[in-house]
């Protein structure tokens, strides 16, 4: 057994949030550390802090206490402007309503994480068709999400999240708004782009079925970490 | 995919929505295009008719005229115009050169006696015209090239002893052509003199002040009846009137070359009432500016507010996806600027069309102030207008963008991927 570089480390996390005058915990005291190219899985209720965790680790939202390292760089000390460079090329992000733009093409979907790279339209264009063709979806380059079903749309959102090459690709129940077979065949592909590019994937989900393809399995509850290994 | 790429088809999403926020910012342009050229061919043909019909371009006076001349004409008089007449007439820019020698007169039928003031003219120089049967139904147009002769005919140099009158005060003294008159004045000796005089006609300018009280005689006639051979004042009327100023600038530089002591009045200088209507006009359509930007900007931000609230998951997603806060304000604000040029080019596109139709038709208008005819409205299209009227639409867009725009750009991402 090899022993795997860490590209994520949560060090006693809390996230607080204030509802009216009350303090809420989402996250107590997390810590979690996620070795390059894992295929993590964290599952629990709803409520019990996942979308949360995923937030931290992509910089999207800050902890109120505790430490955040994606890849080397400590995010909870970060400005905006940085967080969004960081987002930009170490994360990717796969949404459950997918969270593409309406009025851009599949492959200007994307291409868009790019724009925020200094590449050559053409250096965008050729990778953003690499990993639509990664997907299986080169055929559909010119549709309009509209014309699309939801798990091509997943697809599509998958391909935009490994387009840049991230640290770590956070998926947020990706398979919540499809089927049961569409979601299994989205979680297998994200397995298989896993396993092919190297890529860390965390995704969250309640879905016990699609559990088993987890390399690895956080459980979450009441914002802590119940059976971490 | 540019940012402006991306902002124009998000205009386009909502075409109704974007649609009736074009047509409004496209209605606000139309009607800067088209106020506006109404309000510059009313200047225009204001302007034309009082320079060619009273004032001329500019007025040469001796030194000290208008400060003490009222008092004592006769002591502001240009003894030997005939050598600044000729350099003048020399300069590239200058149509026509006319001596003039006014003064004030008792104009009697015998049955009636009037005062007047009187206008020596050289009848060759003086921009006139007469109104023919194609004229009757649009009065204006021949005020653009002089003054009118409606009844009669225009005075001639080689009938010394005819006058014509303005349309009030003819009116005033019943005279028609042909009706004999006597004229009676002060010579610049102090004695009284009198001519015999035959109304040779009738004439109208713009101004019916000036109608109610001028007569005009060939400038010989009248420095018979004063007994001098000097004039008061020498009108040039130019080519264009936009090379005023220049020539204005040669002339001044001429008297002073040559020690001339002679002062220079601009038709701006002597026409009072039209900068005045002008400077009156120019603040109507400020206000109206203002308005049209009221209204582009209350529509587009009411647009822009709807779209940064439907298109919060869609903001929250742009910027986890690692755009920053300045890419998204810029966004939108390229958004709302999109929507202002397409709406300035529908508008300018619209304006245009409605000006040039009722430039070709033509809007019959009731006399204006100060004026007894009627005229035909022709609004121009003035490029000037059209490049403010697309730049207010663009300018004022991206303003009222500003604020649903900023919003946007502070929204939290993870409450607005929350968002539904």
């Amino acid at each position: 057994m090899t022993t795997r570089e860490s590209v994520l480390e949560i060090v006693q996390v809390t996230k607080q949030y204030r509802v009216g005058s009350s303090p809420v915990f989402a996250l107590r005291g997390v810590s979690l550390s996620v070795s390059r190219g894992e295929f993590l899985a964290i599952a629990g209720p709803s409520g019990s802090g996942k979308t949360t965790l995923l937030n931290l680790v992509g910089g999207i939202e800050q902890p109120s206490s505790g430490a955040v390292r994606l890849n080397g760089v400590e995010l909870q000390h970060l400005s905006g402007d940085v967080l969004a460079d960081v987002r930009a090329r170490h994360t990717g992000f796969v949404f459950q309503s997918f969270n593409l733009l309406p009025v851009l093409t599949a492959l200007e979907n994307v291409e868009f994480p790019l724009l925020t790279h200094r590449l050559s339209s053409e250096q965008r264009r050729r990778q953003a068709q690499e990993a639509l063709d990664r997907v299986g979806l080169l055929s559909h380059a010119a549709h309009k999400p509209m014309e699309l079903s939801g798990g091509q749309r997943q697809r599509v959102a998958i391909a935009r999240a490994i387009v840049t090459r991230p640290a770590i690709v956070l998926a947020d129940e990706p398979t919540a708004n499809l089927d049961q077979a569409t979601g299994a065949q989205i979680l297998q592909l994200m397995r298989n782009l896993n396993r092919a590019l190297g890529t860390t994937c965390v995704f969250s989900t309640h879905d016990h079925n699609i559990l088993r393809l987890a390399e690895r399995l956080v459980h979450l509850s009441d914002g802590v970490i119940v059976d971490a290994p | 995919m540019t940012t402006f790429r991306l902002a124009v088809r998000n205009c386009l999403r909502h075409r109704t929505r974007s649609c009736i926020t074009i047509c409004a910012i496209a209605f606000g342009c139309t009607a800067i295009i088209f106020v506006g050229g109404f309000f510059e061919d009313l200047l225009y043909k204001m302007r034309e008719s009082y320079i060619k019909g009273q004032t001329g371009h500019l007025q040469i006076y001796r030194q000290g005229f208008f400060e003490k001349g009222r008092a004592a004409p006769f002591d502001y008089l240009i003894e030997d115009p005939g050598q600044i007449t000729q350099l003048i007439r020399e300069l590239p820019d200058v149509a026509s050169v006319a001596r003039r020698l006014s003064f004030s007169a008792l104009l009697s039928t015998g049955d009636t006696t009037i005062s007047c003031l009187a206008q020596g003219i050289e009848p060759d120089q003086e921009p006139t015209v007469v109104l023919t049967e194609s004229d009757r139904g649009r009065r204006d147009r021949p005020l653009l090239d002089g003054s009118v002769i409606e009844a009669g005919a225009p005075l001639q140099a080689t009938a010394p002893f005819t006058a014509v009158l303005g349309r009030g005060l003819a009116g005033a003294i019943a005279a028609t052509p042909g009706t004999p008159l006597i004229l009676v004045s002060h010579t610049t000796g102090g004695a009284i003199n009198a001519l015999d005089l035959t109304v040779q006609g009738i004439f109208f300018t713009s101004s019916k002040v000036f109608d109610d009280h001028v007569l005009r005689l060939p400038l010989g006639t009248a420095q018979q009846l004063l007994q001098t051979s000097a004039v008061d004042s020498l009108v040039i009327v130019l080519h264009r009137t936009e090379t005023t100023p220049r020539v204005k600038e040669q002339l001044l530089r001429l008297f002073q070359d040559r020690g001339l002591p002679l002062e220079l009045k601009t038709w701006e200088d002597l026409s009072d009432f039209y900068v005045k209507t002008r400077d009156l006009f120019g603040r109507m359509f400020s206000v109206l500016k203002l308005v049209i930007a009221i209204i582009v900007v209350l529509s587009i931000y009411n647009t822009m507010n709807m779209a940064v609230l439907e298109r919060t998951t869609e903001i929250g997603t742009m910027m986890a996806l690692g755009v920053k806060r300045r890419g998204i304000l810029w966004l939108f604000l390229c958004e709302g600027a999109a929507l202002g040029a397409m709406g300035g080019l529908v508008g300018i596109g619209l304006g245009t069309a409605t000006t040039l139709g009722a430039h070709l038709i033509g809007i019959p208008m009731p006399p204006p102030p100060g004026a007894t005819m009627e005229w035909m409205s022709q609004p121009m299209i003035i490029p000037s207008v059209l490049i403010f009227a697309f730049c207010l639409s663009v300018v004022t867009a991206m303003l009222s963008s500003w604020h649903p725009a900023y919003r946007a750009s502070r929204l939290e991402i993870a409450e607005a991927l929350r968002h539904v």
